[in-house]
């Protein structure tokens, strides 16, 4: 019940017709509020005119001879009425103590029922008219309850609308979000059915599926041409194989071990350009699973740890509060091959393969990078002078980079101490 | 074995035919995919090795179309497309293995033999224990003894011993030793294959003064017991 109130207060459809409706609920309040103020003075208006006209004929007519002191009838309509005159203010005591006090319009109550009067004093004598005003009271009511049913009634209608156009338009609102988050995870086939109301929701639907045509084509295009690259660049080089393994004779064996060589070197340069543009191109999450990184730290030691030995030095593995994160685990082991190729290559003699929670790096005591080129080295094609000389693509860390950027994950540069730097991958925590 | 090459460079395609055939393979080159569609239709053959981009039918689709006629030839894609999602789309239309160019011809050959062994062996799974020359690997307490010596490997060292002993007399490449025991689809560049492997003979073969694993200079390793 409270998850149900709580999505209607955060769907914008309903806060819209609540906030319309709410208008037009203060604005019958207003209208309320002025029409009474309007009738009930026209009512007191009429009564007092009828109060002086009825005076005037009471002053015309009446002889005090006849009757002194005042007196209450039922008139024609069935309405009490008050009248009469009296020489001495004793005489009018009778009906209530206001007439004897008061000269001009008054209001006072006789078991109930209110009267309206009209008190004049003149040649001596008081002369007294009241109406009873139970006309003017009903009047009032009868607009009040009119106003009132129909602010609770417009009240009802605005929840009940509200929560209908905010089912309404949630419901599409929903399948957008839906669509988008599929577009976002890779899946560019993704499609939002055609509306047919031309409404704002439709055209942003239908603006959806032209900007998913697009990107699909977008991403067919690019893949292609990655295709075409791949093609072009690794076609000549088959061929060039070819020739090479047709040079014969002993003292060309030399010439074509070189060609061979640098045959391999190229082949693996294009590798890694393809690659990292695949894996930069790269949207969807398909391959992804759980990967424990304690496990996949320890694989990565006993894959790593003899290759490290071998090139004198030490790798050693230390894993604090290991998760579990979501990724692609053939991504995950290149870019951590990568970092601790890195680290053979530049790094110093004692590297450390380190898991901390949700992180996982790399930390050497070499003589570590300037934090000033902490952003430039991981930019593709990027190498420092001292990495110039040595083999390379200058492309391992823009790997690194583009595969922490897949998952959504940060790649943190740091100096260690005293010396070396300190690579991690930070995958966000959930 | 007969196999359909399909492959429209004109350097590699015959390159490729004439190392096949150096092998004592029969080969059919064709230089478009409808060709080798109605030749694989028409004949029979034991081995595809297709190109992937290649004129009028790509062998991706042409590969598709023979596994939906229930043709179940062992298929090898030779391809410039080598970025992890098109292998696996290959892997996924029913190819056996896929191989990246520029490659080294031994690799094609190694790979080209392991198929045909699997076609050969069955049931795989029901071994237990390997055992050549005087070497025993017990496949379920995953213990190792040569000479009737206990001997300790690693995992990563077990591995590669079963992968060796799996295939004996076989030429096998560094990238295919990458691939099935590390499960690693690209080059790391450090010599991973190449350190293991030491560790490995140190363990089975210099104790007892032989040589099991050979290598062979620019090709590979081969088990020979």
């Amino acid at each position: 019940m409270f998850s149900k109130l709580k999505w209607f207060y955060h769907s914008s459809a309903f806060k819209l017709a609540t906030t319309l409706n709410l208008v037009f609920v203060a604005l019958l309040v207003l209208t309320w509020i002025v029409t009474r103020e309007v009738v009930d003075e026209a009512l007191y208006n009429r009564a007092e005119t009828e109060l002086l006209v009825r005076m005037k004929n009471l002053q015309e007519n009446h002889h005090l001879s006849q009757k002194n002191g005042v007196f209450r009838q039922v008139d024609f309509d069935g309405n009490y009425i008050i009248w009469g005159a009296c020489k001495d203010d004793a005489n009018c005591t009778n009906m209530h103590p206001e007439i004897t006090a008061k000269l001009g319009i008054i209001k006072f109550e006789i078991d109930d029922a209110v009267f309206l009067g009209l008190i004049q004093y003149r040649d001596g004598i008081r002369y007294v008219v009241a109406l009873e005003t139970e006309e003017l009271e009903y009047a009032s009511s009868v607009l009040d309850r009119v106003f009132l049913l129909c602010i609770l009634a417009s009240l009802a209608i605005v929840l009940l609308s509200g929560a209908v156009l905010a089912r309404r338009s949630q419901k599409r609102i929903d399948q957008i979000s839906d669509i988008l988050s599929q577009l976002a995870s890779g899946h560019l086939d993704a499609r939002l059915a055609e509306s047919p109301r031309q409404d704002d929701l439709g055209r942003i639907a239908m603006d959806i599926n032209s900007m998913a045509d697009n990107l699909k084509k977008l991403v067919e295009q690019t893949r292609n041409i990655g295709n075409h690259i791949a093609h072009d660049l690794r076609t000549p080089l088959t061929k060039l194989k070819v020739h090479a393994e047709a040079i014969q004779g002993k003292a060309n064996q030399t010439t074509k071990n070189a060609l061979n060589r640098d045959i391999n070197r190229m082949k693996q340069v294009i590798n890694a350009i393809l690659r990292l543009a695949q894996i930069e191109a790269q949207q969807s999450q398909s391959n992804f699973s759980p990967i424990d990184l304690n496990a996949f730290a320890r694989e990565i030691y006993d894959t790593f740890s003899v290759v490290v030995e071998d090139q004198g030095k030490r790798l050693s593995l230390r894993v604090d509060d290991a998760r579990v994160v979501n990724g692609d685990v053939a991504l995950l082991n290149q870019a951590v091959a990568n970092l601790i190729q890195n680290a053979i290559n530049y790094g110093g003699d004692e590297i450390s393969l380190f898991v901390e929670g949700a992180s996982i790096g790399l930390a050497d005591n070499g003589v570590g990078v300037p934090p000033v080129e902490f952003e430039n080295i991981i930019r593709p094609m990027v190498r420092l002078d001292f990495a110039r000389q040595r083999e390379g693509s200058g492309l391992g860390l823009a790997l690194v980079n583009a595969v922490a950027k897949l998952h959504g994950a940060k790649l943190v540069l740091d100096a260690n101490q005293p010396s070396g730097l300190v690579v991690r991958l930070v995958f966000s925590s959930k | 074995m007969r196999v359909l090459l399909l492959e429209d460079d004109e350097d590699v395609g015959p390159w490729v035919r004439t190392g096949l055939k150096e092998n004592g393979h029969v080969v059919d080159l064709f230089a478009n995919g409808k060709d080798a569609l109605i030749a694989a239709t028409l004949q029979s053959y034991d081995l595809f090795i297709f190109d992937r981009m290649v004129p009028e039918l790509d062998g991706l689709s042409l590969l598709k179309s023979l596994r939906a006629s229930k043709n179940q030839t062992p298929a090898i894609f030779l391809t410039a497309l080598g970025e992890i999602d098109e292998r696996v789309k290959g892997l996924e239309y029913g190819a056996d293995d896929y191989l990246v160019k520029p490659f080294e011809f031994a690799e094609l050959l190694a790979r080209i033999d392991v198929i045909a062994r699997r076609q050969n062996a069955s049931d795989q799974e029901q071994i237990i224990e390997l055992m050549a020359g005087g070497i025993i690997l017990n496949l379920v307490s995953r213990k190792c003894s040569r000479n009737a010596q206990v001997i300790d490997l690693t995992a990563k060292e077990f591995q590669l011993l079963e992968f060796f002993m799996r295939h004996p007399d076989r030429l096998i490449t560094r990238t295919m030793l990458l691939e099935q025991v590390w499960d690693m689809s690209f080059d790391p560049t450090t010599s991973i294959v190449e350190t293991h492997l030491s560790r490995l003979r140190n363990k089975i073969d210099k104790p007892f003064g032989l040589r099991t694993i050979k290598s062979r200079r620019g090709e590979g390793y081969v088990f020979e017991a």
